[in-house]
C-alpha cells in the first residue's frame, strides 16, 4: 500500500514515468476485465486506454480506502459496462440462462465427434463456453479465479451484494459444468 | 439436492486449489472431472494482451492535460492584457477630457472616440485569439 501511495503521489505531481509504471502494473488486470466484458475485439484496446485516462483524471480523488488495483478494476468494470450500454447491448437479458444453454448447445452440436476428442479442443471449448456466459457471470469468474480477488473486493468492483456474487459464481461454474459434462460423456467411448 | 452436490464440489475445490492441478483420475465422478477442468481453465489468462508500448501511448495521451494548464495561464495573461488596454483607453480618454472644455466635448466626439477605441479593442482581441490561443489549442490536440 505504501508503494502504491508513493506511486500515486508521483503520478499526481505529473511524473510521466510513474504513470507508465502504474499502467504496466495494472494493464493485465484491465485487459482481462475488458476482454471478458466487451466482445468486440476492435473496441478493446481503446476502452483500455480510456480506462487509464480516467484513472489518471480521478487519481487525485483516490483516498486509499481500497487497494489501487481494486479501484482501477472498478473503473474498468464500469467503463466497459457503459460501453455495452452505448452499443445497446441489453444487460438485463444477459442473465437468461436458457438462451446461454441454447447458444452453447449450438457450439457443441456443430462439432464433429472426431474434432471433439482432442484435449486442446476441450480447453478451447471451455474458453468458448466462458465467452458465451452472461457478462456478470464472466466478470465474477475472472475476478475470483484469474485475479484472485476475495468476495469483498469483488463486491467493491461490481457493486453487487456479496450474496449475489457468491450466487453468480456458483451458477456460472455449474452452468459450465453442465455443458462440459455433456461433452465429456460424449468423449467417454474413446 | 443436486445443487448441494455441486456446492460441495465447488467448495472443496475452492478450499483445496491444489486438487485443481491434479489430472482427473478414474475414481472421480463426471461432475468432479468437469469441475476440475473448468477450475484449471478459469485460472488461465485469456488469449488477449495489450500491445507493446501501450503504456507509452496512454502516457502520451494524457499530456494535453499539462498543455491545457499552460493554456489556462495564457488565458490569464490575455485577460490581464485586455484589462490593461481598457485601463489605458479610459486613462487617455480622461486626460483628453481634461484638456477639452466641457462644451467642446460634444456627444458626437465622445461617441466617435468610443466607437474607434471599441473597434481597435475588438481587432486586438481577435488577433490575439487567432494568433496566440487557437493555434496553441490546435497544436495541443495534435
Amino acid at each position: 500500500m505504501t508503494d502504491d501511495k508513493k506511486l500515486v503521489n508521483r503520478v499526481i505531481q505529473g511524473d510521466r514515468q510513474a504513470f507508465k509504471t502504474l499502467i504496466q502494473q495494472n494493464e493485465r488486470l484491465v485487459a482481462h476485465m475488458v476482454y471478458r466484458i466487451v466482445d468486440i475485439a476492435e473496441d478493446r484496446e481503446e476502452i483500455c486506454q480510456d480506462v487509464f485516462i480516467k484513472v489518471y483524471q480521478k487519481l487525485p480523488g483516490f483516498n486509499f480506502q481500497s487497494k489501487l488495483s481494486t479501484w482501477i478494476a472498478t473503473i474498468a468494470y464500469r467503463h466497459s459496462l457503459n460501453h455495452l450500454k452505448k452499443k445497446k447491448k441489453i444487460l438485463t437479458s444477459d442473465l437468461d440462462e436458457d438462451l446461454v444453454f441454447q447458444e452453447t448447445s449450438d457450439l457443441i452440436d456443430q462439432k464433429t465427434p472426431e474434432y471433439l476428442f482432442s484435449q486442446q479442443d476441450t480447453k478451447n471449448l471451455v474458453h468458448r463456453l466462458i465467452e458465451k456466459l452472461p457478462v456478470q457471470y464472466k466478470t465474477v469468474l475472472t475476478l475470483f479465479h484469474l485475479e484472485e480477488m476475495n468476495y469483498s473486493e469483488i463486491v467493491e468492483v461490481t457493486g453487487m451484494p456479496e450474496g449475489t456474487v457468491k450466487n453468480y459464481l456458483f451458477r456460472a461454474r455449474k452452468l459450465l459444468k453442465e455443458k462440459l459434462k455433456h461433452y465429456l460423456v460424449k468423449e467417454e467411448p474413446q | 439436492m443436486k445443487d448441494s452436490k455441486d456446492k460441495n464440489i465447488q467448495e472443496e475445490l475452492d478450499k483445496n486449489p491444489g486438487r485443481i492441478g491434479v489430472k482427473p483420475s478414474s475414481g472421480l465422478s463426471e461432475d468432479e472431472k468437469a469441475y476440475q477442468l473448468i477450475y484449471r481453465e478459469l485460472r488461465k489468462a485469456p488469449d488477449y494482451a495489450l500491445p507493446d508500448g501501450f503504456a507509452d501511448k496512454v502516457a502520451e495521451k494524457v499530456r494535453p492535460k499539462h498543455r491545457a494548464s499552460l493554456l489556462t495561464r495564457d488565458y490569464k495573461l490575455l485577460f490581464l492584457a485586455i484589462a490593461g488596454l481598457l485601463l489605458l483607453s479610459f486613462s487617455m480618454f480622461w486626460l483628453l477630457n481634461l484638456n477639452i472644455s466641457l462644451r467642446a466635448l460634444s456627444i458626437s466626439t465622445n461617441m466617435t472616440a468610443t466607437i474607434i477605441i471599441g473597434i481597435i479593442g475588438i481587432v486586438i482581441i481577435q488577433i490575439a485569439d487567432q494568433k496566440l490561443l487557437r493555434s496553441k489549442i490546435f497544436r495541443s490536440l495534435k
